[in-house]
């Protein structure tokens, strides 16, 4: 059944390419495993075995490396390595659409555990399968460092790959010379991104996150703050208000005018909008709350706006959804603006969803969406895809939760790769920054990814010096070990002080939503790591993906695919 | 006697009606806690469905609200750093076998079926019970139309209410309303922050609504049930 779904996967992938984009693996080079076996791969060509025989070997001579099928597949995968390479649309503005897919917190440790927790939930080993984005032709590394910190955050990050422009820790939208929370510093600083760039050019835009969408990632792509924490005008200073500055929340609904007024263009404002963080748009009074409002008073504002209401009525024509049914009643083709707010603050965890009190889409379903509305635009589209409550997991210590939000990403990204034209659509997918997670230890192949270890040729999990039993998975530092069992919300693990280091596992099962990984250092909350993450692409423009890159690369990319800043410039003028 | 009354088809069969007696909630409540070791105060204000504990000398509240699937929302303010740290709905506080009623009232009013009914008093909305343990060891006296502790003894801790709360219910909701909230999800991500640097430092040590804590700080037993 894996093997079959991993083949049609594969001509999923060759049917892409023969419509002509013919920018992805081909059917005949992706390796298939199934559980512990050998790959299933295509024989080699008589080409390939050519220089083999220049070498005056004959196949018979080194048949024990040429029939193995790890051989066979890793040469078929060369071949097909070549074919991207020589197929790709390579033209600068060849992408009328990009989407860009960022996994906060979803270092390369993240990655390769979900891979191995989604093989397993499909009832394999786990180490051969592949997340979508695995299966992308391209792909490279992105030092994540802020200009001012080693360890970034996620507003820096952001920004880099918004804006191509390295920024310090914790601003949004704006270069270096800004002061973090001085407002008078942000005139003048202010970057110009990729979405607003395709705002200028006539495209489409959306924006789509399960964090808060006033959040630091999906805030840099539409707003231009010196703190990240200026979410609504409540978490201001006076004096930040006073100087004229305006809150994330605010600039999300005043985008249009914003946009106009700063480069005398004329747009149409975002199209798509949907994730959490609805408190940032209603007034604090309880009369304003929400249906499904969890807080005794939903709203945070302090200015007596109600900018959802504001929305409304500057976007007549367009839809307010708050909820699943809501969210599900949207009729994409006759939708022309679609804004989703579906919790006061960040939106559940996949695993956690069930427990929201009105319903929640996941990502993947707004994804779809988001597509479905922003593809009627004839001039393409730019959509920003964020999966923010990873971070919040590891944050936690919970590596449960960043797993599954990390599957439910890729199931996302694999959304937009069957509701997309791969000719036309570049696709990268990346994370701003990763977390102290590790896989470690010598657990044998297929051993349960959240389980303990359990060594090669055994049954019984292995013990360490302290003879006790110890996981796969750990951090490096934060709240430590939690056994909350059932406990689907990762958050919960922060009422109790940190307990770090070692304890008996023995009697714990450690694959429970609510186990939380010992940690070596205590600390109230897991933090970031300074590691590089991985960047990975499809579509026109993907084969710069390449080597390992100044996060603020991937703008570059983006602009060269859709040729963001001429189009802009010549729409503008 | 503050008592509202409400009477079912008062106009058209007031013969016949019946009547349905609610007393009015005390907004604010204060309560001296002894314990062996240690004097605490703690205070319950409530105001349209919140319920806020201050513990003063922690300089510490916890404001409650319940969502109407029944799970427990908490707002933790702390009020020395005047921050606050917001919950989601359902987060396993204090091992997460808080409720409703312990929340109401700092002791759950089910201490008492372990003891037995010794006197009652006053009648309607100024009712008083009182219940002991056979060994005489747990007193547990409350309003029980007003849903009101008077006084809980165990053999590690005393609640007693005080005659005045500390401050009216408005005035205690209102004191707390400016300060800087962050949602915990979100403590990672706020090490800019001095509040949540110290934090992260210290660990989000758990006080409890009920949690007075040995010089140890391991929560007394009996004096509270979780």
């Amino acid at each position: 059944m894996n093997t079959l779904n991993k083949l049609t996967l594969a001509m999923l992938v060759a049917s892409l390419t023969a419509c002509g984009g013919d920018n992805k693996k081909n059917n005949t080079t992706d390796p298939v495993v199934d559980n512990n076996e050998t790959p299933i791969v295509d024989k080699p060509s008589i080409d390939q075995q050519a220089p083999i025989e220049e070498a005056g070997l004959t196949k018979s001579d080194i048949a024990v490396s040429t029939e193995n099928d790890w051989y066979k597949a890793g040469e078929s995968g060369i071949t097909a390595a070549q074919a991207n390479v020589d197929a790709i649309i390579k033209e600068a503005g060849a992408a009328k659409n990009v989407i860009l897919f960022v996994g906060d917190g979803m270092g390369i440790s993240t990655i390769t555990a979900a891979r191995i927790l989604d093989g397993q939930n499909k009832s394999m080993a786990g180490e051969e399968n592949s997340l979508s984005f695995e299966d992308f032709p391209f792909s490279g590394l992105a030092k994540t460092y802020n200009v001012d910190a080693q360890t970034p955050d996620s507003a820096g990050t952001m920004t880099a790959m918004m804006s191509g422009i390295k920024t310090d820790v914790g601003v949004i939208g704006v270069d270096e010379d800004i002061v973090r929370g001085d407002c008078s510093t942000v005139a003048g600083n202010e970057v110009i991104t990729a979405l607003e760039l395709a705002e200028i050019a006539g495209k489409s835009t959306g924006v789509v996150s399960t964090a808060r969408i006033t959040h630091a990632t999906p805030a840099a792509t539409y707003s231009h703050a010196a703190d990240r924490n200026w979410e609504d005008d409540g978490d201001m200073s006076t004096e930040a208000k006073d100087a004229g500055c305006k809150d994330i929340a605010a600039q999300l609904v005043n985008f249009e005018s914003e946009l106009q007024n700063r480069y005398g263009v004329s747009v149409d404002g975002i199209e798509v909008v949907m994730g959490g963080g609805r408190r940032s748009f209603l007034p604090k009074d309880a009369s304003f709350n929400s249906t499904d409002a969890v807080s005794a008073v939903e709203g945070d504002r302090t200015d007596g706006r109600n900018l959802v209401e504001e929305w409304k009525t500057r976007y007549s024509t367009g839809v307010y959804v708050m909820d699943q049914a809501g969210f599900d009643a949207v009729d994409t083709e006759n939708t022309p603006r679609l804004f989703g707010l579906f919790n006061e603050s960040h939106m559940q965890y996949e695993a956690d969803r069930g427990n929201d009190v009105a319903g929640e889409p996941s990502i993947a379903e707004m994804t779809e969406k988001a597509i479905g509305v922003l593809d009627n635009n004839n001039k393409g589209f730019f959509l920003m895809v964020e999966s923010g409550r990873i971070d919040h997991a590891h944050h936690a210590g919970n590596a449960y939760n960043a797993l599954n939000d990390t599957i439910a990403l890729s199931e996302a990204i694999q959304a937009a790769v069957d509701n997309t034209n791969p000719e036309e659509t570049l696709i990268i997918v990346t994370a701003d920054h990763g977390h102290v997670f590790t896989i470690a230890g010598y657990p044998k192949r297929g051993n349960p990814i959240l389980g303990k270890v359990v060594s090669v040729g055994a049954t019984e999990p292995a013990t360490a010096s302290d003879g006790m039993p110890y996981t796969t998975l750990g951090y490096t530092n934060g709240l430590g070990f939690r056994d909350l069992g059932a406990e689907t919300d990762a958050d919960a693990s922060y009422s109790a002080a940190a307990d770090a280091g070692r304890k008996d596992l023995t009697s714990v099962d450690t694959t429970t939503p609510g186990y939380h990984q010992e940690a070596m250092i205590p600390l109230g909350s897991e933090t970031h790591s300074g590691e590089d993450v991985g960047i990975f692409a499809m579509g026109p423009g993907s084969h710069l993906v390449t080597g390992t890159n100044e996060q603020s690369v991937i703008f570059h990319v983006m602009n060269h695919a859709a040729d963001l800043v001429n189009k802009a410039e010549a729409t503008a003028n | 006697m503050k008592k509202m009354m409400i009477s079912l088809f008062l106009i058209c069969v007031p013969i016949a009606s019946q009547a349905v007696e609610l007393c009015e909630k005390e907004l604010a409540s204060t309560y001296s806690v002894s314990t062996k070791n240690s004097q605490h105060t703690l205070s319950i204000y409530f105001d349209q469905g919140r319920v806020l504990q201050v513990f003063e000398e922690k300089k510490l509240a916890d404001e409650w609200n319940q969502i109407p699937d029944g799970r427990l929302k908490l707002t933790r303010f702390f009020d020395q750093e005047k921050h606050a740290i917001e919950y989601q709905p359902g987060d396993a506080i204090d091992g997460g076998t808080l409720t409703w009623d312990q929340i109401n009232m700092g002791v759950p009013s089910t201490v008492k079926d372990s003891m037995t009914l010794v006197s009652r008093s006053g009648s309607g909305c100024d009712m008083v019970e009182a219940f002991q343990s056979a060994d005489g060891q747990m007193k547990f006296i409350w309003n029980p139309e007003k849903k009101r502790l008077i006084e809980y003894q165990t053999p590690s801790v005393h609640w007693k209410l005080r005659e005045q709360p500390l401050m009216t219910s408005q005035a205690a909701f209102a004191l707390r309303d400016d300060y800087r909230t962050i949602d915990y999800a979100d403590i990672g991500d706020s090490e800019d922050d001095p509040f949540v640097r110290k934090m992260i430092r210290m660990g989000f040590v758990s006080h409890g609504a009920s949690g007075f804590y040995d010089e140890h700080g391991h929560a007394l037993d009996g004096g509270h049930n979780h």
